[in-house]
């Protein structure tokens, strides 16, 4: 952010960040890069622990490890490598949510108070957006547990770029808002006959809302922030750490995107979220470029008139062999259209991301695709070689 | 295998779901575009916040908004912004207009709904059954009703949620409703579910897991995986032809230069192959390969031409290329 920034760039980020999030929209391989920069950190010596949100698990198959539980596991680069400090979470929403009722209670009966209660089962069992609250939660718990030097974050894919960073900031305004607060009142016993002294609006609202999601639900709801409010002091003090952490001065963001045309405008809006957030970005990474031939002009490999110029290439292709040369032309411009769009985009997003981060030290990177190679461990290792240089 | 899946136009309801950045909007506009090319008259709702769908028909769109607008002759597209669907169905609960909208935009209840997971999901789903019911002049107001299914991490939840609400809701006319709202999604007669995937591993691998919840989980029809962006697949004829092409033949683009295009189409290709007849097996389906656009499908671009693709008969990727997947 400031021209004295300490931490600037992806090398020294990784040396000296607690915290590194990888950011942006889905299907850019955000998890391949922050397991990939998780390992160069740990190579490097610093214990590590990678932490990822997404329910696909799709860490632990890109770790090539079965089955990660609950609690942080080692991670082994496999025979024949030395054991580096690296650890790896999979978050399950549910335990974590589970455990941190568990550790903000009092006592025995609050927390089975919270436990047992049906609307807290489903918050946090089975409803949608409670997943962000809970990993945020296991972020702050590994960083304040002093047992790693760098946690690494891969984010779920949310449908909107600012879900993930504004979830302990939506949970403590609720918890906070007036709603709650007075829900929680002592004298506002769990009875909805105590809704008389409520203001007028309020009492209308709950009018309302009783009239729609009928009698009990009510009871239900004021039971749960009654249980609730026992935990509230922990809750609004550990969402105000974890923001804390988010936009902390050792920690970095990095931006991944662009894996092909359609992910760009997202990764731009994800870029002016995370500014408008006070995040502090270290790098912007673009992942899976395709090849291109530097002597075309994708400008003009995208335009119409070129199918002229492959007919006429087909034709004489067709001199030199070819036994299909009408199926052999629509393929090959469907090849030439595709790479050429490709490549306007890819030059369209590095010139609007630089436009956008001028000024500021942020680190650029690509990492070309490998149609042939599945991501595995060995294609995590030369993830890092791209990105911060061969290992030492 | 199993007998050919019906028309994706003999539905009511399809939800087009997938992880972000598959396809999903593209897909759920050419299904609508195909189903109104068809003649069917066709409801095509997003439910994102940032709206796309405009943009694919249109090259400088205005916001469609919560009533939507006409894009073609038949097809009608919508946003369903929760809060309005909200205030939608509470204002048709209680018949008062101004309370509710006080009520609603009061600074309590914004903050409960800020907090409150699920019931977007739910009044999400229960805009689309009353649109589903919705009659005019004795027939359907709509013959099909497609869907851009929220990209959420859990893809699905969204669909569990009527049960879900029921739990906790036990009485009123919530509980009610969201027992027809399920009835709906349960439906195999008028709800499909339609995943879309692309042709690499780690869609292919959500992909399966998201079939196996549909079905174990959600109780949801499910009868087809459409594969976006399928590469263009090159002969090997086409690569010894370019690689064997005298070095002084002008032509633009020079053979030379296409060589490396073509050979990493051609992995590309290879690799599609393989994930797409890997993704048929696990899930016991067949797939509706829809190929890349170039151009994308921005307003204007021609992709409206190749809608079609994606009602064609599903098919079963063949042995070679369950073959090559083994391997």
């Amino acid at each position: 952010m400031t021209a004295h920034d300490p931490i600037q760039g992806l090398g020294e980020a990784l040396r000296n960040a607690r915290v590194l999030v990888c950011a942006g929209t889905g299907g850019v391989g955000k998890t391949t890069v922050s397991a990939a920069l998780a390992i160069r950190a740990a190579q490097a010596g610093r214990r590590t622990l990678v932490l990822t949100i997404d329910p696909a698990r799709r860490l632990a198959d890109a770790l090539g490890l079965e089955g990660l539980g609950s609690e942080p596991a080692p991670v082994s680069l496999g025979e024949g490598r030395e054991p580096i400090p690296l650890e790896a979470l999979m978050l399950d929403p549910k335990p974590t949510f589970d455990g941190l009722v568990e550790r903000l209670a009092p006592d025995a009966a609050s927390r089975a108070r919270v436990l047992d209660n049906k609307i807290y089962r489903h918050l946090s069992e089975a409803l949608a957006g409670s997943a962000e609250y809970a990993a945020l939660e296991q972020v702050r718990e590994a960083v304040e547990s002093g047992r790693y030097d760098l946690v690494v974050v891969d984010t779920p894919p949310a449908s909107h770029a600012l879900d993930f960073l504004s979830a302990p900031r939506r949970l403590r305004d609720f918890l906070e808002g007036r709603f709650v607060q007075t829900l929680l009142r002592p004298a506002m016993s769990a009875s909805r006959f105590g809704f008389k002294v409520f203001g007028r609006s309020l009492q209308r609202m709950l009018g309302l809302i009783e009239r729609i999601a009928g009698v009990g639900f009510l009871d239900d709801l004021t039971e749960f922030l009654s249980a609730v409010s026992d935990l509230t002091e922990g809750f609004q003090a550990g969402t105000a750490r974890v923001e804390d952490i988010l936009v902390g001065e050792d920690t970095r963001f990095v931006l991944v995107g662009g894996a092909h045309s359609g992910t760009e405008p997202g990764t731009l809006e994800f870029l002016e979220a995370l500014d408008a957030e006070g995040a502090r970005l270290a790098a912007v990474v673009l992942n899976r470029i395709a090849p291109w031939p530097e002597d075309l002009d994708p400008d003009v490999a995208a335009g119409a008139d070129v199918r002229a110029d492959l007919e006429r290439l087909t034709e004489a292709l067709a001199q030199a062999g070819s036994t299909a040369p009408e199926a052999d032309a629509a393929c090959l411009e469907a090849i030439l259209a595709d790479a050429a769009h490709a490549r306007r985009d890819l030059l369209e997003t590095r010139r609007q991301l630089a436009r956008r981060v001028e000024g500021r030290d942020v680190d650029f990177h690509e990492i070309a695709e490998r149609a042939t190679e599945i991501e595995g461990l060995e294609g995590l290792l030369r993830i890092g070689d791209e990105l911060v240089g061969a290992a030492a | 295998m199993t007998a050919t899946p019906r028309s994706l136009l003999d539905h009511r309801l399809i939800i087009v779901t997938g992880k972000g950045g598959v396809g999903k909007t593209t897909v759920a506009c050419l299904l609508a575009e195909a189903a109104r090319r068809a003649g069917r008259r066709v409801l095509l709702a997003e439910t994102a916040p940032i709206e796309a769908v405009a943009a694919r028909f249109e090259a400088d769109p205005a916001p469609l908004g919560y009533e939507g607008r006409e894009l073609r002759p038949g097809l009608h597209a919508i946003r369903i912004d929760p809060h309005e669907a909200l205030a939608h169905y509470v204002r048709l609960q209680t018949g008062l207009g101004l309370v509710t909208d006080r009520i609603l935009g009061s600074e309590p209840f914004r903050q409960l709904l800020e907090a409150a997971p699920g019931w977007r999901e739910l009044i999400l789903l229960g805009k689309l059954w009353h649109v589903e019911q919705s009659e005019e002049n004795g027939r359907p107001l709509y013959d099909l009703i497609v869907v851009d299914a929220p990209a959420t991490g859990h893809g699905l939840t969204f669909l569990d949620v009527p049960r879900v609400a029921q739990q906790a809701v036990r009485a009123g006319p919530l509980a009610r409703h969201s027992g027809w709202v399920e009835t709906l999604v349960h439906d195999r007669e008028r709800t499909l579910l339609l995943p879309v995937t692309l042709p690499e591993e780690l869609p292919v691998r959500e992909t399966i897991e998201l079939v196996t919840r549909a079905r174990e989980d959600i109780d949801i029809g499910v009868d087809r995986i459409v594969v976006n962006r399928c590469p263009p697949d090159p002969t090997k004829a086409l690569h010894e032809v370019l690689a064997g092409a005298d070095p002084n033949f002008e032509a633009w683009p020079p053979p030379a230069s296409l060589l490396p295009l073509v050979d990493h189409a051609a992995s590309r290709a290879a690799l599609a192959a393989r994930e797409r007849a890997h993704v048929s097996q696990a899930c016991g389906l067949p797939v509706v390969d829809v190929p890349i656009l170039p151009g994308g499908t921005e307003g204007g671009s021609g992709w409206s031409d190749t809608a079609d693709a994606i009602l064609a008969t599903p098919r079963w990727p063949d042995r070679d290329e369950a073959g090559a997947s083994a391997a």
